[in-house]
């Protein structure tokens, strides 16, 4: 097991750029994830740290190593595929054994170590079966097992659960913590699934089009996202945006919408902000009550239309119709009683709010204190 | 299904094998049959007098059984064709077959020769095989190829290694790429995946090229009949010496044909269970 460090990593096929200048390094023993939609760079990172595809810059080490020049074979990296790529003509137990065989390993140790992974995968009553008998969940456990069978330096993982039903991959994703937990083995794995990169990561890398938007811990990448696209891919339903503007009252910054009477103090946004501004805001975040009343010190409210009501169990989804005609989600529990066309006031936390430069994309970081008493019910 | 449903089905079906069937159940009859029957009108399925001596006749021109014998007496026996044929077309064959599964892999996962050289060796096809016989028949009158079992190996060869590259190359295409790679991951060389992965997840395919190639170079007859003249005369060629003045001698033609067609029935029947096993074993993605 080794550390991992990769440094202004480029990779374009043909003109196409995959990945532009990516660089992190993952502590031994971390569960590190990237995490991005389709067509982020996550896979081809994956194969050039295995050797499976040459980088047009950038270095990749393993421990100290400098592992550019090393042929894959020579690595010592396993890889989970997306489609777990299991050697269909041979059984479970010759499965794992394979990378054994090849490592030159004696028979009883083999035999032993199958055994015991097997066990750990709780795979045992299949290793004399061919993979085409086997369930998702079997098969991914089997690709799991061939993977981490020889403990290699780095275990590569290509988003393996994504097409499991959802009940299946937290089964998955929890065992794979689990596991990770257990044997300390170092950890990459691609997904676009925040919540298995919440679940499992110690650390989280945003890619987004071959570039890092974010990295940091899952409560850093929810919390101050660091840009609109992170804000909008961490999270379920995605982060509302709220278009305002920033303008000066009596030499005070403040963030502004005429149209919703949105008015909010910023003492301490720097001089060279732009005038758009976005305000961020998650569904989780808002909360809402019927007719005015005071809004709480530290919050700001809004008045809004209820339009869509989705239950889901045991919290259910609304969409609320702001009075400038912006649509926000927002998660409430189940046994709040609201349905379309109820008037309401949303009203949410300042200190939960994100800010963000409107054309960039960019998080601007700022305290928002409060609403200025004068402006309150203006609009 | 209704009752008339499934009868029309069977009706179908019995209609169709009759007539894949009837030509050979003709020539079966045929190689069963005196010389007076050969052409009788109204012709008969089954012989009215029915003999053996049109297959004795092929091994033992001069037997004089069923009055055949005068008619074939100068032809050679059949025995030297049966083990020319036997010899030259299962070698044509496997190493038509190895040479292609080779070149398909190139081709397949390295790209080689882009997409020009893999199309090229097609021109071989594009062409009247008898466009190349005469250019052919200077080269091999100098390397003394001529009438050679060796000659007619090389020739056939290089004549279906074509159509082995372009079958291997699809069956070898439809491997998904990530198990060999995840074979690379697990230490193996490139030559132990195309052995140990590839090769065995091709089996079937293999077989069926292998058959294909088979059949190509067992019938194959145009080339046979112009390198050779007597030392490596193949079946279909000593299918052709049953012709005399008199006319055509359709009863050991008949019997030669069925002889012919045992092994390439055989071969059939053994490489059928890996023909239907599938070169993925049902498992390429969920």
């Amino acid at each position: 097991m080794a550390s991992v460090r990769v440094e202004g990593l480029r990779k374009a096929y043909r003109a196409n750029p995959a990945v532009r200048g990516v660089g992190f390094s993952v502590e031994d023993g971390e569960f590190f994830c990237l995490l991005g939609p389709p067509g982020a760079g996550k896979t081809t990172i994956l194969r050039i740290i295995a050797g499976l595809e040459r980088p047009d810059e950038g270095e990749i080490y393993l421990g100290e190593e400098l592992v550019n020049q090393v042929p894959p074979a020579e690595r010592d990296v396993a890889m989970v595929f997306e489609d777990l790529a299991l050697y269909p003509h041979m059984t479970a137990y010759d499965n794992l054994a394979h990378p054994l065989h090849l490592h030159k390993v004696p028979p009883a140790v083999i035999d032993k170590t199958v055994r015991e992974v097997a066990k750990m995968l709780h795979i045992s009553h299949l290793l004399d079966r061919r993979p085409d008998t086997f369930s998702g969940g079997e098969r991914r456990r089997v690709a799991v097992g061939r993977a981490l069978v020889r403990r290699p330096r780095v275990l590569l993982l290509d988003q393996p659960f994504t097409d499991l039903d959802a009940w299946l991959r937290q089964e998955m994703t929890g065992e794979l913590k689990r596991l990770q937990w257990e044997t300390g083995q170092t950890m990459i794995y691609a997904t676009h699934d925040f919540e298995e990169a919440v679940t499992m990561a110690d650390r989280i890398m945003v890619l987004n089009l071959g570039e890092a938007e974010q990295l940091g811990s899952a409560e850093e990448v929810y919390e101050r996202p660091a840009s609109v696209f992170v804000g909008g891919l961490v999270g379920s339903p995605s982060m509302n945006l709220i278009p305002c503007q920033v303008e000066r009252d009596d030499g005070a910054m403040v963030l502004s919408r005429k149209a919703l009477g949105l008015r909010i103090l910023v003492p301490h946004l720097p001089e060279s902000v732009p005038r758009d501004l976005l305000l961020g805001i998650r569904p989780e975040h808002l909360g809402v009550k019927r007719g005015e009343g005071a809004v709480p010190s530290g919050s700001a409210s809004l008045a809004a239309t209820v339009d869509i009501v989705q239950p889901l169990g045991d919290e259910q989804i609304i969409d609320l119709r702001l009075k400038d005609g912006t649509v926000v989600k927002m998660v409430a529990p189940s046994h709040l009683e609201l349905a379309p066309d109820d008037e309401v006031v949303v009203e949410f936390a300042l200190q939960a709010v994100s800010l963000f430069e409107a054309e960039s994309g960019r998080r601007i970081e700022a305290a928002l204190v409060g609403e200025p008493t004068e402006g309150k019910k203006e609009g | 299904m209704t009752l008339i449903g499934q009868a029309s089905r069977w009706l179908g079906a019995l209609a169709i094998c009759l007539v894949i069937l009837l030509p050979v159940v003709w020539v079966l009859s045929i190689s069963f049959k005196p010389p007076q029957e050969w052409l009788a009108y109204p012709p008969t399925i089954i012989p009215v007098e029915p003999t053996t001596s049109n297959y004795i006749v092929l091994f033992q021109p001069g037997n004089p059984v069923g009055g055949v014998a005068a008619m074939v007496s100068s032809a050679e026996p059949v025995t030297q064709a049966l083990i020319n044929s036997l010899i030259i077309a299962p070698i044509a064959t496997a190493a038509s077959v190895l040479i292609g599964f080779f070149a398909a892999y190139a081709v397949s996962r390295y790209r080689v020769g882009g997409t020009f050289m893999p199309f090229f060796t097609l021109t071989t096809r594009m062409f009247p095989p008898v466009a190349f016989a005469v250019p052919l028949l200077v080269y091999y009158r100098m390397l003394g190829l001529i009438d050679t079992q060796l000659g007619l190996i090389l020739m056939y060869t290089a004549f279906t290694v074509a159509f082995s590259l372009w079958m291997m190359k699809g069956f070898i295409d439809g491997v998904p790429r990530h198990i060999e790679e995840a074979a690379v991951l697990d230490g193996a060389s490139p030559w132990r995946v195309l052995f140990t992965i590839t090769l065995p997840l091709v089996r079937g395919g293999l077989a069926a090229t292998a058959l294909f190639v088979f059949i190509l170079n067992w019938t194959e007859f145009l080339f046979a009949l112009v390198f050779t003249s007597r030392e490596a005369i193949t079946i279909p060629v000593q299918v052709s010496h049953y012709v005399g003045a008199v006319g055509r001698f359709y009863g050991p033609q008949a019997a030669l044909g069925i002889v012919a067609s045992i092994p390439v029935v055989v071969a059939g029947y053994l490489i059928q269970r890996h023909l239907v096993t599938g070169f993925t074993f049902g498992l390429v993605r969920e």
